[in-house]
């Protein structure tokens, strides 16, 4: 078996992946949920990730077996804050692949314990932070300004996520275990805390524009449909709380479309 | 687009690749109705229409959580069809304020961009169906990988996980070709020839999709620090006051 790899045992500073395992597992990690399924997520990803580095340690066809067993069960995250976790589980696998006693028990714990973490701590920040505040500023910088304005923050996140997920495979292989002091940070929770606030502040501006808007409507359209709409608008989503996703809704107002168009 | 044979392949590559960006492929966000609907208007001739239609798109998905199985949509591929076909079909808009209004050109051109928007949803909860086939499949394909544990074979999980990923590929780029179709085929029974109560309904939906946004936002983020959500009211209503004069 090779193991050209550093060991957890050398100094921190000097432990990195071999670049083009490094290169493999980044681009495999960027489709770690192309096989997600209803029953275990992203396991078959997580395997496929891992994969260069098994090869690379030259793993006998039992170590395999066992490897392929220990990651078959259920495995889910963030796909953002997922480099992490690889990065750590690389660092583990690397480790008992030099002959460093690592109970299986301690690398699937340390697998569902940061996975966990990381999906309540990349789902708040990316889904319910950072892409409302980021489109709803493309939206704005789009219909204010000119249509390649809209698509700079987009750019601009894409860019910027990528090279996160690489730094943080790195950081995750570099540290090990280790790497869970990193995501209990209390910067994660400032972060998520303002994305949010930026989130809200354009939901804000939307708000203001939409109302400014409707006001100067209303000699046009009359203040029925407007109000109506305004109404509806703004209670349908608090009636169908969450459950309902915003095609739905929308086809679902479009009822209530009809009535006005028939009442005014 | 100069060269039109170049176009539908251009078109289903777009498709491909967005679908894939949506969950499976990198996740950069391009695959949002905003950037989505400006490249396939970029590339159908008109991204100014297609960044128009976009925007309202994006404020109706604004609150959809692509978390785990939530739910099961497919709106790139229908918004990418869909603002494809319409510019095609001859569909223009210069600024959303054009299609605001309830009678003449003003009421027929909000009645139109009302009519992309509810196809668009209704088009993307019908892709939603072949997402939840897809993941059958996929689930099948994970279990057939469960192979690999008793053989240790590497490959055959690294196979099954890129078949899955050339099969959203494969979904994204034949439903965009087939929405694109569809709606050149759909665009003359549009607002016009429906009856005038429904396109009056049509002319609407523009008007509702902000408040939908705003309302869908609110819920989600709820009202306990409400300081940034009315900083941004008073900032959007007095800059569109000024701006109006």
């Amino acid at each position: 078996m090779k193991t050209d790899v550093p060991t957890s045992s050398d100094q921190v500073t000097a432990v990195k992946l071999p670049g083009p395992v490094a290169r493999q597992v980044f681009r495999r990690s960027l489709i770690l949920q192309a096989s997600w399924n209803d029953q275990r997520m992203q396991n078959l990803g997580l395997l496929a990730t891992l994969a260069p580095l098994l090869r690379h340690l030259d793993l006998d066809r039992n170590q395999l077996r066992q490897t392929c067993r220990r990651y078959y069960g259920f495995f889910n995250t963030n796909p953002y804050l997922a480099s992490f976790v690889i990065g750590g589980l690389l660092r583990l696998e690397n480790d008992m692949a030099s002959g460093t006693a690592v109970p299986e028990r301690m690398v699937t714990g340390f697998r569902d314990t940061l996975a966990r973490a990381c999906g309540s701590l990349g789902d708040q920040l990316f889904w319910l932070g950072l892409r409302p505040a980021v489109m709803l500023a493309a939206c704005g910088m789009a219909v204010f300004w000119n249509w390649q304005a809209g698509l700079v923050p987009v750019v601009l996140f894409a860019l910027g996520q990528l090279h996160f997920r690489r730094r943080g495979i790195n950081l995750g292989f570099s540290l090990g275990p280790e790497v869970v002091d990193v995501i209990s940070r209390p910067l994660w929770h400032r972060a998520i805390a303002w994305a949010r606030r930026a989130a809200l502040a354009l939901t804000g501006i939307l708000a203001g524009f939409y109302f400014a808007g409707l006001l100067d409507q209303v000699p046009t359209l009359g203040p029925g449909p407007v109000i109506g709409c305004l109404v509806v608008g703004m209670g349908l989503p608090a009636l169908v709380r969450q459950k309902a996703s915003g095609e739905s809704q929308l086809l679902l107002s479009l009822i209530f479309a009809l009535g006005l168009a028939l009442l005014f | 687009m100069s060269e039109p044979w170049l176009f539908w392949p251009l078109l289903a590559l777009l498709g491909a690749l967005l679908a894939m960006d949506e969950n499976s492929l990198a996740q950069t966000w391009l695959s949002q109705p905003l950037p989505a609907c400006t490249l396939a208007g970029l590339l159908a001739g008109d991204p100014v229409s297609g960044m128009l239609l976009g925007f309202m798109l994006q404020l109706v998905v604004v609150g959809n959580l692509p978390v785990g199985a939530s739910f099961e949509l497919d709106s790139v591929s229908a918004a990418l069809g869909i603002t494809t076909g319409a510019i095609l079909a001859g569909w223009r808009l210069d600024t959303l304020s054009s299609a605001v209004g309830p009678v003449g050109e003003n009421g027929l051109a909000a009645a139109r961009l009302g009519w992309l928007i509810v196809m668009v949803s209704a088009a993307s909860l019908i892709g939603g169906r072949l997402v939840k086939l897809e993941r059958g499949l996929r689930l099948g394909w994970m279990l057939d990988g469960y192979r690999s544990v008793r053989d240790g074979d590497l490959r055959r999980l690294e196979g099954l996980h890129r078949r899955s990923l050339l099969v959203t590929g494969l979904r994204g780029a034949v439903l965009t070709m087939l929405w694109a179709l569809a709606i050149g085929l759909l665009w003359d029974l549009g607002p016009g020839y429906l009856p005038a109560t429904v396109t009056k309904a049509l002319g609407l939906v523009p008007l509702l999709v902000p408040a939908l946004a705003v309302g869908t936002l609110v819920d989600r983020f709820g009202l306990r620090q409400a300081w940034p959500l009315v900083a941004g009211l008073a900032v959007g209503m007095l800059v569109l006051i000024k701006v109006m004069g």
